[in-house]
């Protein structure tokens, strides 16, 4: 996937070399480092079936080729290996020198163990979004430099929508229910679920959760841990009620619980679904052609009244953080990478711009696929929330998903699946 | 016994114990240690006696997911047993084709588990998944939803370990039957057995130390089992498949609660090593009446 | 006569067809590595559009013979400390008299219920202060204690069953030692334990990840298994499965190769050893 630079930074990548100067975070302007060093990076895994992988193959080559001293190490992991495999070597004193984790309340874990390090005085800090940046800070110090942006979202298919007289996605909760209910009016299936996946579960929840939540309440979340707010109150149990109700009236796919999120995408790309709760992130599957081809758009659940206020989802996707542990040389190899990995006139930076399938959150960079910034467009008026779990101590939104699973199978209501989070939460909270 | 030879014995046992002790009795022993603290698996942390095991106890993830394992390891145990048992004794049969056989019988096996749950994964998938398609050719579209109904969902994973470890079984029983002599078969069929009476009667009380042997085996499958249940189900629906150690997991690795973890942890050794005891002693017990 | 050939064709048809519903999922996971890589269409398909471009990825992407280096060398080491430690220890603990054998039997037995996942965390530890972490020593040695209970509690078993007591009695009187006997009889005696231990212990330790995975960060030290794991995906990004089956062909092709040499020696050659006491 390319991204281009907008011609704002070719001008700007030109004074900059003209002028020749760039800060130095190290403190003094080096060349390398003084002997040869080893450096950890542990990313999650990012399957891909080019050539060249950015984290395996071009950052290590490009920074061995300008930093000769500097060698790279890359270890990439699926997700949950990933995160049980760096908090192990933390655990045990061995962290990664460099790695990528999860914002607010998913790194503060590490921050508050010192694990890593303060980067508030990076030198390119103040060219990353500060909206996003916020998401890493912690006691005002900012502690992982954010790698993108991404969003969840709704995945439909356009010729069918119009096909039941939607030619423009919906805007509020009456209307999505309007067009689900044509939809299989009209012998489609509205919705597919992987939901043998849990974790799926929690981008439906989120889309519903951010007008019927966040409208009203933008600090929803910070009131939980004073006792202001529960999970166990009317805007959170009409969220879980509203995915409910979709699931109540066969608006979502057969056997869903049966479905991995893999399989359910399967689903969608071969025009056996209308809609698919999914992500940004999910952009090179979804568009690969099925069995059918139709056009596709996105939006984001309206859970909001025809009056009401919309809210849509949009989070700090990862950020790079470095260790804490490692020595003053290990640290100052770390430092010239990352100096040169943000420096805008780097073949690595350009390599890092082509190949991340983040929105990149940085000045002066734009995203090259049009859907994205037409979807960012359309609702660059309206409020927008990070995924609601960064709010939350890990393990609230799991319990989330393996409640509501049983409301799936009729087990349990929506007021089990708030009871059920509020607990774990102040379990975990303490 | 002289000290000398006892002596000789004994340093025989000493580079096995010391891997054992330093890589797997230790750190079990510092597991139990963290069992009784609130360590969230990083940073600081305080003692608190009991009280990861009373809420443990409380909240009836114990019973839950204990209850889980059983059914797991019981389906294992007796199915597992079964289908080799059965396999071996087909497999011993003196067929041209036997060699070709007992190579691939054992395919199975040599796949690597994550590529095992996923292939199941594709197997049990509603819609287009191996047995959906295969109702579907009998113009039928009620496939069982194996995975996503909390009345199957743990045996269809505690299949997919059955089917991979019966390369494993089947070996350990072949290797049992290889040395029940062909005399003793066709005495007892002269002395009018039937071929069923000849395995009931014969071959299986002389299999039983084999039996012994792979009933252990996949009692300690079933009880550490993880890998299907995190591939294939992640303890859902709900928590109906939600094994001890995938318990144990996600406490420790998307929870944080390390302490909490390793109580249950405890626990679940404990709870084990009776079953295992007792089941040892009986089949010990079966063995000599045999 | 005849009546036992036509049982003979009858028994083997029902055998074939037994065993191609049994390694259904594995045939049509070899049709689906022959594929384009981003080809998820129905896999009951088994000969849509047919590519070796997966195996071509795969191969490159794996390092092939680089992590088919290490796995050797990590299994085969693994496998020889294995054999060496169960079975001395396994002979000692049959031999011994009394109260201590019986409590060694089942104190390394008791290891067999301890899983890594219970106690990660400290295992992890250990390593690191035994000063091996990050080398190939370190999954070699959790490999060999992870299979040493089993292993030791079936070695004994074979050879209180197996082993009889009186031939090395009479080796004893011939005054040969026990280290002597041990070598000479013994193990030639338990070699069907041994080449089954070989076998149900070795297959795993060449599919393993998840010590690979934790004690082995340099790409250079990896195996086929953990480079395996970058083709598989997460909540964000889909697995590339027909690479990732066209991979696990590529890492299970040299296993089955020894395996179907050895076949006839691992069972059929089971019956050598067997001296019945």
């Amino acid at each position: 996937m390319k991204k281009k630079l907008l011609s704002l930074l070719v001008a700007a990548t030109m004074i900059g070399s003209m002028a020749g100067t760039t800060t130095v975070f190290a403190g003094e302007d080096l060349e390398d480092v003084s002997e040869p060093v080893t450096l950890s990076l542990m990313v999650t895994t990012r399957p891909s079936t080019d050539n060249k992988d950015f984290y395996l193959d071009l950052l290590p080559e490009l920074v061995h080729e300008k930093f000769p001293n500097i060698t790279i190490e890359v270890e990439q992991l699926p997700t949950d290996q990933y995160k049980q495999t760096v908090r192990l070597k933390f655990a045990s004193g061995e962290g990664p020198d460099l790695f990528t984790w999860w914002a607010k309340k998913q790194s503060e874990d590490l921050v508050n163990a010192g694990y890593v390090r303060d980067l508030s005085d990076f030198s390119e800090l103040n060219k990353f979004n500060s909206d996003i940046t916020s998401a890493y800070t912690f006691d005002d110090k900012v502690y992982g430099l954010p790698l993108g942006t991404s969003f969840l979202t709704t995945w439909y298919n356009k010729d069918m929508f119009k096909e039941v007289g939607y030619d423009n996605p919906p805007t509020n909760w009456d209307e999505f229910v309007d067009v689900c209910k044509k939809l299989k009016e009209a012998g489609h299936t509205p919705i597919t679920c992987g939901d043998n996946s849990s974790y799926v579960i929690q981008f439906a929840m989120y889309q519903i959760g951010a007008s019927e939540i966040y409208a009203e309440n933008p600090d929803f979340d910070k009131q939980l841990y004073t006792g202001e707010t529960h999970f166990t109150d009317d805007c959170w149990v009409d969220t879980v009620s509203k995915l409910q109700y979709l699931y109540d009236n066969g608006y979502v796919v057969d056997d869903s619980l049966g479905l991995s999120q893999d399989q359910s995408r399967q689903l969608f790309i071969d025009g056996e679904a209308a809609m698919i709760f999914d992500g940004s992130f999910g952009y090179t599957q979804l568009t690969t052609e099925g069995k059918t081809d139709f056009e596709r758009g996105m939006f984001c659940v309206p859970s909001n009244d025809p009056d009401g206020k919309f809210v849509y989802n949009w989070t700090s996707a990862n950020a790079l953080f470095t260790s804490n542990n490692s020595d003053e040389l290990h640290q100052q190899a770390c430092d010239l990478v990352m100096q040169y990995w943000f420096d805008e006139q780097s073949p690595l930076f350009e390599a890092w711009v082509n190949n991340t399938t983040d929105i990149i959150a940085f000045d002066g960079v734009s995203d090259s696929r049009d859907m994205i910034n037409e979807y960012l467009d359309r609702y660059k008026d309206d409020q927008s929330i990070d995924n609601l779990n960064n709010a939350w101590p890990e393990g609230v939104s799991d319990e989330m998903c393996t409640v509501f699973q049983e409301v799936i199978t009729g087990d349990a209501t929506a007021e089990d699946v708030c009871q059920a989070m509020q607990d774990k939460f102040d379990e975990l909270a303490e | 016994m002289s000290k000398k030879r006892r002596n000789i014995l004994l340093a025989f046992i000493i580079p096995a114990l010391l891997f054992y002790v330093v890589f797997w009795i230790s750190p079990v022993l510092m597991s139990f240690y963290y069992g009784l603290t609130n360590w969230r698996g990083m940073g600081d942390f305080d003692i608190v006696g009991m009280k990861n095991y009373a809420n443990l106890i409380k909240q009836g993830t114990l019973f839950n997911s204990m209850g889980n394992t059983i059914k797991y390891t019981l389906f294992v145990v007796i199915w597992g047993n079964i289908q080799a048992l059965a396999l071996a004794m087909i497999l011993n049969m003196k067929l041209k084709a036997r060699g070709v056989f007992r190579t691939i019988f054992y395919i199975p096996a040599l796949f690597s588990t994550i590529v095992v749950a996923f292939l199941w994964s594709y197997v049990y998938a509603p819609h287009y998944g191996m047995i959906s398609e295969i109702f579907n050719l009998f113009g039928s579209s009620n496939a069982p939803n194996l995975l996503g109904s909390k009345a199957t969902s743990l045996f269809a994973a505690a299949f997919v370990e059955t089917w991979k470890t019966s390369g494993t079984m089947t070996i350990i029983y072949l290797a049992g039957l290889q040395n029940i002599s062909e005399e003793v078969i066709e005495s007892a069929k002269i002395d009018g057995c039937n071929g069923w009476q000849a395995i009931r009667y014969v071959k299986i009380p002389m299999l039983a130390n084999t039996i012994t042997v792979n009933v252990m085996l996949g009692l300690i499958g079933g009880f550490k089992s993880f890998d299907y249940i995190f591939a294939l189900t992640k303890g859902g629906p709900g928590k109906s498949s939600a094994t001890l150690m995938y318990t144990i997991y996600k406490m420790a690795f998307v929870e944080m609660q390390y302490g909490k973890a390793e109580a249950l942890a405890a626990m679940a050794f404990v709870f084990i090593l009776i079953i295992s005891v007792i089941t040892l002693t009986f089949m010990k017990r079966k063995e000599l009446e045999a | 006569m005849k009546k036992k050939s036509s049982t003979e064709v009858w028994v083997t048809i029902g055998l074939a067809v037994f065993f191609l519903i049994f390694l259904s999922p594995i045939i049509i996971a070899l049709f689906g590595s022959f594929r384009e890589m981003g080809d998820t269409s129905n896999y009951l398909h088994l000969f849509h559009a047919p590519s070796l471009e997966s195996y071509k990825t795969a191969f490159g992407k794996m390092s092939y013979f680089r992590s088919l280096k290490n796995s050797i060398l990590i299994t085969v080491i693994s496998v020889i400390l294995l054999l060496t430690f169960c079975s001395m220890a396994g002979y000692a603990i049959a031999r011994l008299r009394g109260k201590l054998g019986s409590f060694l039997q089942i104190f390394f037995l008791a290891g067999m219920i301890v899983s890594a996942q219970m106690s990660i965390i400290p295992m992890y530890k250990v390593v690191n202060q035994v000063g091996i972490g990050n080398t190939i020593a370190a999954p070699i040695a959790l490999y060999v204690t992870a299979a040493l209970p089993f292993s030791i509690f079936l070695y004994t078993n074979f050879i209180k069953s197996g082993v009889p007591y009186s031939l090395e009695e009479a080796a004893r009187i011939d005054g040969a030692s026990i280290p002597f006997t041990f070598v000479r009889i013994v193990i030639p005696l338990t070699k069907p334990a041994l080449s089954s231990l070989v076998i149900t212990q070795g297959v795993p330790i060449w599919n393993d990840f998840f010590f690979g995975m934790l004690f082995l960060s340099t790409p250079t030290k990896k195996t086929l298994p953990l480079m395996m794991l970058n083709f598989i995906g997460d909540m964000e990004n889909a697995t590339q499965w027909n690479m990732l089956f066209a991979a696990c062909f590529l890492s299970a092709i040299p296993i089955l190769i020894v395996y179907s040499c050895l076949q006839r020696y691992f069972v059929g050659g089971l019956t050598v050893g067997a001296v019945k006491g």
